[in-house]
């Protein structure tokens, strides 16, 4: 009798337990899903007291997988369409993504990139943009501006800098919307000064 | 009715057999495994899954991006980005999404050998990464 009381008792624990636990893996197996709705609230990234741009938890992981996720106020608004206008041939890479999560990528990008009138922490970056923005943050005509006294050694032949897309090889704070010229230092030269 | 130390002990063990049970049942990469014998795949082969990584196509294989060792940090060859390493037991985060795992599938058999990979291949490469 006390035998049959032991084996049940075993019996039920043990699936009460393995219950709860498949409820823990199944609900984490979710948990991009679950963050979509987070996301509105994950709040502003602030350098100083000025306010940058909103990070956005499924952004930085789709958009992040291949690269920096370049931070949205980095490109004009019709920059960024005709980017995500062409994801199954992004620069040579398929970075197609499903309805769902593209609809709300183009609408992070569309509500956090650069327009004119809209003041903006990086609204520099608009300067002298011709009629058709371009989808990349180097042909912008300020990126080039501030960046051509900068000699090939230091990037292409820079086996750790190798293109000047990745921004944050030499600017630390880049994933957080943060450029400060005082802050730049290139890999295996160091500060920058002009 | 006496609650000794055995008994005690004894449903413990059972209690955390069934718990461990339910990790792998519920792994992501099993039920992957089903769909895609389903889709007609037979056994899968950690040996063939392990070629297929390391096998070159026009200079181009997995180990490309994720480096030759999967317990290593490998680097996406266009843009230099640091991938965390791919086997589990290095990176318990890793094929615990089935989507993700399937996402990526589909973008890196494209990029490494022109194609989409096959049932078959998929399931292999599976088998062997999740021993490693
Ligand atoms: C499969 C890998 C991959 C994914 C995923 C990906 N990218 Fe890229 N991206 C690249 C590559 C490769 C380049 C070109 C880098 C170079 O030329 O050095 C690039 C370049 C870019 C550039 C231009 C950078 C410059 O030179 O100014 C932007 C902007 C960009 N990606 C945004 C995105 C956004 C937004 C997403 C998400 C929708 C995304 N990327 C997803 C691989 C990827
Ligand atoms: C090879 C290193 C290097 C890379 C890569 C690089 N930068 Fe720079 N960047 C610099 C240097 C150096 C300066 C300062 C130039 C000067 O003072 O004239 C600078 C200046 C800037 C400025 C101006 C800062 C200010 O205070 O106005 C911005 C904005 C900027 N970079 C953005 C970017 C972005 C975005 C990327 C990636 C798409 C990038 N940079 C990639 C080295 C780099
Ligand atoms: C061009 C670079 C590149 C090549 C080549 C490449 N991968 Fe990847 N792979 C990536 C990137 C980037 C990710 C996503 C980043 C991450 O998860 O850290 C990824 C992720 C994955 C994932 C998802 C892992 C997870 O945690 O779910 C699988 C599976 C995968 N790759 C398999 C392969 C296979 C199989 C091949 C060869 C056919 C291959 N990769 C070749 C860049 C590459």
């Amino acid at each position: 009798m006390n035998k049959a009381r032991w084996i049940l008792g075993t019996f039920l624990l043990s699936s009460v337990m393995a219950f709860g636990f498949f409820g823990i893996v199944t609900a984490s197996g979710f948990s991009s899903e679950d963050s979509r709705e987070g996301n509105e609230y994950s709040g502003y990234q602030k350098i100083g007291s000025q306010i940058t741009f909103k990070q956005d938890n499924l952004y930085n992981e789709e958009c992040g997988a291949c690269h920096l996720a370049y931070p949205p106020n980095l490109l004009p608004v019709q920059g960024w369409q005709n980017l995500m206008g062409g994801l199954e041939d992004h620069f040579g890479e398929n970075a197609e993504l499903d309805k769902e999560t593209f609809a709300h990528i183009s609408n992070y990008l569309e509500q956090n990139g650069l327009q004119r009138g809209k003041p903006s922490k990086m609204s520099k970056m608009l300067r002298n943009i011709p009629d058709v923005a371009p989808a990349r943050i180097t042909e912008l005509p300020y990126f080039i501006r501030k960046h051509d006294e900068i000699p090939n050694r230091m990037v292409i032949r820079n086996p750790k800098v190798g293109s000047f897309s990745r921004c944050d090889s030499c600017h630390k704070g880049a994933a957080k919307g943060s450029f400060n010229e005082d802050m730049v230092s290139i890999p295996s030269f160091g500060r920058w000064s002009d | 009715m006496k609650l000794t130390f055995k008994k005690v002990i004894w449903s413990t063990a059972i209690a955390l057999l069934f718990f461990f049970q339910t990790i792998r049942a519920s792994d992501a990469i099993d039920k992957l495994q089903e769909v895609y014998q389903k889709q007609g795949a037979t056994s899968f082969s950690a040996k063939s899954g392990e070629l297929l990584w390391h096998k070159k196509f026009n200079n181009r294989s997995c180990t490309t991006c994720h480096s030759s060792s999967v317990r290593s940090e490998g680097q996406h060859k266009r843009t230099g980005k640091v991938i965390l390493p791919m086997a589990p037991s290095v990176n318990s985060k890793r094929l615990t999404n089935q989507k993700k795992v399937k996402k990526w599938f589909l973008r890196n058999c494209k990029w490494t050998f022109g194609r989409v990979c096959s049932a078959q291949e998929k399931g292999d490469i599976l088998q062997w990464l999740k021993e490693q």
